[in-house]
């Protein structure tokens, strides 16, 4: 209660900060046109000068995180917010990163796939992939038509890069030890041609807080254009970013307790006298882009791109069959689980025990499996342990135009077309046999199950008594076929008081499946081509920006939208099956957010109040049931979103060197209704039946990001010495929830006061936490040579005890109600971490 | 207007904010209940079981719904893989893949079963519902529990068990229902309730009326190496049977009453008279007013043999503390011969010595005096017995030359334990 007190007096506070200005708005008039031309001079010193994110880019969870969903942007919030927050994984106003359309040259780079961004395609290219030009929440785009979380565009023509040589060297204790870059560009040469090319390398993992982890990247950018004339000009853009990772997987409370970090990873294992990591991540995807840009006249411009990307993502991970799960924290392995079973104490402590003097139980042992592997081996059986290896290949190909039309002073016309295209095969190969001979692709929670079926068991049918070797796929092999197309336009309107914009959206979506294995549970189901699921996308938009004065404004945004669903939920078992979930339909969502904001030379405020509505969410999962005893897919459909918050971003300017931060939101995301799912056994013996249930979640939190977060903060500039400093704290973390946890299935007749359904059914608030930051940066120029450094230590009290991503295990103990039996997953953030750059530019 | 659209800022703002601040009640899945209705009773649907061999089944015909409470439970080891229900009409186990089953069959829960898909058997006569599999009955896979048992509200009471005095009075439709068992005791107290070299344990129950019944106890039973108690009981079970044999199956140790143990009774000797040596030089005392004299008859007896013309006699017993003791008992042996005079027996608490008559006196009701050594008994309630100088005086009164003879005098008590 405090601390919500504590954020309405921010709130409070600010709106007092507004309206003094107003009356002593007269006496600043005067001196506005002279502060306006220096704060404008300092800004562009400051984003040449210093990038508050640099290091940030590539967090390195499994959840595909990707921190801040605007850069560098000039809105006052989001420049403010957008590196403090993201150590706890911030997501402004709640919404998943897939609401926010990144763009490069107009080319939208949300994949077609998951429908997020995959910022590590561009990871390690900081000096050319910057300062895109930001759209923050409802507010109007021009490169795009923009999403409830706003839009981001990223130019990479190389005419924009300014002449130069750069290199700079990164020492860092996140997610890499070491970065080297080199950037060279032309800047506009007489002939009108125009090159930028960028090279880094990011490696090491020494100083990382994960035990086990490894780095491994390199970058590559060309850009080339080539100005025709005024009204032409072309420009084509290549990059990519080979990166080989070692992972973090994140573990139950009890396993970072027995072990005394919340950094414990159990994804690695001692190995010949080296740690080896199970989950290691190769990715190379490289894009190829030819960007038109033509601008006939002062009243067009228009800029067409075509791209192709393609590459492959894969990760590795261990498969194991008829053995023992490898996986040092199984539950079965924690202490607790003795406890559980009624064992003696003394089993529990001898566990215990073992977990904390023994390398090889509380972290892989690969010892073990190649010993059992190569005694198989021996005697001519089939391996038990393997490394796989799970392959996403893509090819994308697509174009997009964006131009806009200046009708009159008053009127702008903006429109744009879109096509895009993408194959994406998913497969699984075997890595390493681990001292195995061979591989049987049979599954092992079908085997046994059919007896009177024998086919049942086999992934691929087609080959079922093959024997497997290491680079051969095997348990499933399948194409999307995603096709996008879109249309959109707006009017932007521009008078004296008054600004306003209109908006609509046309586009439609096409996924399809394509098999290229016959599996035994669905043999009639799974090779071959699925009908196509075609969706029809529509969206308006509309604001009203009332110009009070030239520094006041109110701002007034909306925005209704029809999505389809996003591709990964529309099939009930994607990997094996052609089948589409029952009742598909978009998603539908509807945004207003209302702003004031402020613009005085001394105070730059926004104070915006938000209400988001989206229905018919779907959502398809994949687990283990405990209650049906198969794997099962778990496809939710009618999921309610109901977002609602305030969001105050306030600059204060003390003095000429000076600035006071203030930042701060307060939001509430919930679940607006119950939600429907169909379970569908992907094995077992009741594979063929559906069930549906109701997911009684109505008013539970929307997990995934702090709903209250505030920042405050010192600026100090001066002779371009950068500081800041900032103290950050986060609240109303969630836990994400198991929507089966609160089904009438789980329920079953427990008595709402029972503890057993307490424990089932409340869902965990995780504690809110402070964290303090600082940062230092300063450059020396001389003539036509620049060197700087900027030093960032972000968590300087190293408080390890904020939860950035938690959620509940979908495995639960129906059976006898035990809420230790699966415990909530955590994800910890790093305690104090640095990153320290050193550059060095002339030009 | 610029002020009121401040306000208008600021009050939106805050009902923003406070719309975000407020609680709101969270979502309850509701409880589990059965739309349909049960279209046969447990009875009605014994009857389709016409194999009753124990080795084969029943199929059933399609649509089968019965209803049934919960009587079983798992919690304590003894029923192991199955709940049994209870219509009213008649019980049946339903074998079900799962080793832990109470939490989700909690005592007392209402079910609904579709049978369709499960067979009718039995094992040894037992009916049960389940999966054929392997030549015998099998349980139910718990990943396909929710198509076939549907809990249908809160869990409520169980039913009344059915109460038997006799082994005698067990039928046909008492099986697989709970049954309270009056006033027994196990046959071989002290024994455990299932030995660790089988799989269970008969023990044998004794009813009121002598029949018995066996109770089968599992060796994974939690009390299996608790011992069967003395005394009688009562025991709530759920009947079951084993071919010919009736047995029951106890759900919880504390379905056992209380055992009532009859006490442990042992007498505690106050004062008796020791005839290996002369009372009356070890503290008895005869007081003879007239005639004949109380003499000791080694080892056997004090005998007093009236003179002709006229006796009164006393034997007094030393001073007895009997404060602690209630309900004494005294008893003696005696004889008269030579016909019947006056005797009386009585005591006294304030005698001291010396002249009887200065002391009171209360007499026994003593009326048969047999001519042989016959014991007499008495329990004296007398508050006045708990007394630190009690006596007991024999006398001798007659006028005849008759004999009394007193032999194994004993003032006892019984104490419980």
């Amino acid at each position: 209660m405090k601390k919500t007190l504590f954020l309405l007096v921010v709130l409070l506070s600010a709106c007092l900060i507004a309206s003094s200005q107003e009356s002593g708005g007269k006496k600043q008039k005067k001196q506005r046109e002279k502060k306006t031309a220096v704060v404008d001079a300092e800004t562009d010193l400051s984003t040449e000068s210093y990038d508050l994110a640099e290091g940030q880019e590539d967090s390195d969870s499994e959840t595909d995180y990707v921190p801040g969903l605007l850069h560098s942007s000039r809105d006052v919030f989001e420049n403010n917010t957008s590196y403090t927050f993201s150590i706890a994984y911030f997501r402004a106003r709640g919404y998943d990163n897939h609401f926010h359309n990144l763009c490069i040259n107009g080319f939208q780079f949300n994949s077609l796939v998951t429908g997020r961004a995959t910022y590590s395609q561009w990871g390690g290219l900081n000096h050319v992939m910057r300062y895109p030009e930001s759209i923050t929440g409802l507010n109007v785009s021009t490169f795009n038509f923009g999403e409830i979380g706003g839009a981001s565009n990223y130019s990479t023509r190389a005419s924009s890069y300014r002449k130069q040589v750069r290199v700079g060297y990164s020492l860092s204790n996140r997610n890499y030890t070491n970065r080297l870059m080199a950037t060279y560009a032309t800047g506009v040469l007489k002939n009108g041609w125009s090159v930028a090319a960028c090279i880094s390398g990011r490696f090491g993992s020494a100083l990382s807080y994960v035990d086990g982890v490894t780095y491994n990247g390199y970058s590559y950018f060309l850009s080339v254009e080539k100005k025709f004339n005024t009204a032409h000009a072309l420009n084509l853009t290549a990059w990519g970013a080979p990166t080989v990772r070692g992972m973090q997987a994140n573990s139950v409370e009890e396993a970072y307790e027995i072990t005394g970090s919340h950094y414990y990873n159990p994804n690695w294992g001692w190995y010949d006298g080296k740690k080896r990591n199970a989950r290691m991540r190769t990715v190379h995807e490289p894009v190829i882009m030819l960007t038109h840009y033509y601008t006939p006249s002062s009243k067009l411009n228009m800029t067409t791109t075509l791209a192709t990307s393609f590459g492959r993502n894969s990760s590795t991970s261990l498969n194991w069959y008829d053995a023992q799960d490898p996986r040092p924290d199984y539950y079965r392995y924690l202490p607790s689980y003795q406890i559980q079973n009624g064992d003696t104490s003394s089993t529990y402590y001898d566990v215990l025990n073992a977990w904390q003097t023994d390398a090889n139980i509380r972290q892989i042992n690969w010892d073990r499996m190649y010993e059992v592997n190569q005694l198989a081996a021996y005697q001519g059986k089939r391996a038990q342990y393997m490394l796989e290896n799970r392959v996403y290949d893509h090819f994308l190909i697509g174009g997009v135009t964006n131009a806009i039309y200046t009708i009159n002073e008053h009127i702008k016309f903006v429109y744009g077309v879109e096509l895009r295209g993408i194959k994406q095969r998913n497969y699984k190969t075997i890595a390493d046999l681990l001292g195995g001979s061979y591989w049987l692709d049979v599954d092992k929670y079908s085997e046994g199950d059919f007896p009177d079926d024998a086919n049942v068991q086999y992934n691929d049918l087609d080959n079922k008594d093959k024997q497997l070797h290491e680079g051969d796929v095997f348990g499933y092999d399948y194409d999307y076929h995603i096709m996008i197309e879109k249309a959109w336009a707006q009017f932007l309107f521009s008078y004296n008081k008054v600004d306003f914009n209109v908006g609509a959206y046309l586009g439609g979506k096409e996924y399809c499946r394509v098999g290229h294995m016959r599996n035994g549970r669905f043999q009639d189901d799974s090779k071959g081509r699925s009908k196509t699921l075609s969706f029809l996308e529509y969206a308006f938009k509309g604001g009203v920006t009332y110009k009070i004065n030239g520094r006041n404004y109110l701002i007034l945004n909306g925005m209704f939208e029809a999505n389809a669903p996003g591709a990964l939920n529309c099939f009930v078992a994607p990997r094996i099956r052609n089948k589409a979930v029952d009742n598909l339909t978009t998603e539908k969502i509807g945004s207003v957010d209302l702003s004031y904001v402020m613009k005085y030379p001394i105070v730059t405020m926004r104070l915006t109040g938000y209400f988001t509505q989206m229905n018919d969410q779907t959502k398809l999962v994949s687990f283990y049931h405990d209650g049906m005893q198969s794997m099962v897919n778990y496809s939710m459909t009618g999921i309610d979103q109901r977002h609602i918050g305030v969001e105050l971003g306030a600059e204060v300017k003390l003095g000429s060197m000076f600035a006071l931060i203030l930042a701060g939101t307060y939001g509430d995301y919930r679940y607006s209704d119950r939600a429907k799912v169909t379970i569908n056994a992907e094995n077992g013996s009741d594979f063929e039946g559906d069930v549906n249930r109701t997911v009684y979640w109505k008013n539970y939190h929307v997990a995934g990001t702090p709903q209250a977060a505030a920042t405050i903060g010192i600026k100090f500039n001066h002779k371009y010495w950068w500081v800041n400093i900032n103290a950050n704290y986060f609240d109303k973390i969630y836990c994400d929830l198991n929507p089966e946890r609160r089904t009438t299935f789980a329920r079953g007749t427990l008595a709402v006061d029972d503890p057993a359904y307490i424990a089932m059914a409340s869902q965990t608030r995780l504690k809110g936490q402070f964290t303090l930051d600082a940062s230092i940066s300063k450059s020396w120029r001389i003539k036509r040579y620049t060197i700087g450094f900027n030093i960032s230590v972000t968590n300087i009290t190293n408080n390890k005890n904020l939860i950035t991503t938690a959620w509940e295990q979908y495995r639960y103990d129906y059976t006898e109600y035990n809420p230790n039996k699966f415990q909530n997953k955590y994800y910890y953030a790093f305690g104090t971490t640095f990153f320290a750059g050193l550059n060095f530019q002339f030009n | 207007m610029k002020k009121q659209l401040y306000k208008l800022s600021f009050f939106l703002t805050v009902a923003v904010f406070l719309l975000a601040s407020c609680k709101r009640e969270l979502d309850v899945a509701p409880i589990a209940t059965y739309d349909g209705k049960a279209t046969h009773t447990i009875a009605q649907l014994l009857e389709y079981h016409t194999n009753p061999a124990g080795f084969t089944y029943d199929t059933l015909p399609k649509g089968i719904v019965i209803q049934g409470v919960v009587i079983s439970s798992d919690k304590e080891g003894n029923c192991y893989k199955f709940i049994t229900i209870d219509d009213g009409t008649a019980g049946v186990q339903i074998k079900i893949n799962s080793s832990t089953l109470y939490y989700n069959f909690p005592l007392g829960q209402r079910v609904f079963v579709n049978c369709d898909g499960l067979v009718l058997g039995d094992y040894g006569l037992l009916p049960q519902l389940g999966w054929w599999e392997n030549d015998g009955m099998e349980g139910i896979n718990t990943n396909v529990l929710y198509k076939h048992i549907f809990k249908d509200g809160a869990p409520g009471a169980t039913p009344e068990p059915i109460e038997l005095t006799s082994a005698n009075q067990i039928q046909n439709n008492m099986y697989n229902r709970l049954v309270r068992v009056k006033n027994c005791h196990f046959k071989y107290p002290g024994s455990r309730f299932a030995e660790t070299t089988s799989s269970g344990t008969s023990n044998d129950i004794v009813f009121e009326d002598g029949s018995e019944i066996v109770l089968y106890t599992s060796r994974y039973a939690h009390f299996a190496s608790q011992l069967t108690p003395n005394g009688t009981f009562d025991m709530v079970a759920i009947l079951s049977r084993f071919k010919t044999t009736n047995q029951l199956t106890l759900r919880f140790l504390s379905d056992i009453s209380d055992p009532v143990v009859p006490p442990v009774q042992t007498e505690v000797v106050v004062s008796k008279l020791d005839l290996s040596q002369n009372p009356l030089e070890n503290g008895w005392t005869n007081k003879t007013i007239s005639g004949s004299s109380w003499e000791y008859m080694p080892g056997s007896a004090m005998r007093i043999v009236g003179a002709a013309g006229g006796n009164d006699s006393w034997l007094i017993s030393p001073s007895i503390n009997a404060t602690n003791y209630d309900n004494l008992t005294l008893s003696f042996t005696h004889r008269s011969l030579n016909g019947v005079g006056y005797r009386q027996v009585y005591y006294s608490t304030t005698y001291t010595g010396g002249d009887i008559d200065e002391s009171e006196w209360h007499s026994l009701n003593i009326s048969n005096f047999p001519t042989t050594f016959t014991a007499y008994n008495a329990i004296l309630t007398d508050e006045l017995l708990a007394s630190s100088n009690l006596r007991f005086a024999f006398r001798y009164y007659d006028n005849i030359n008759s004999t009394w003879l007193l032999s194994a005098f004993k003032v006892s008590t019984i104490i419980e334990q």
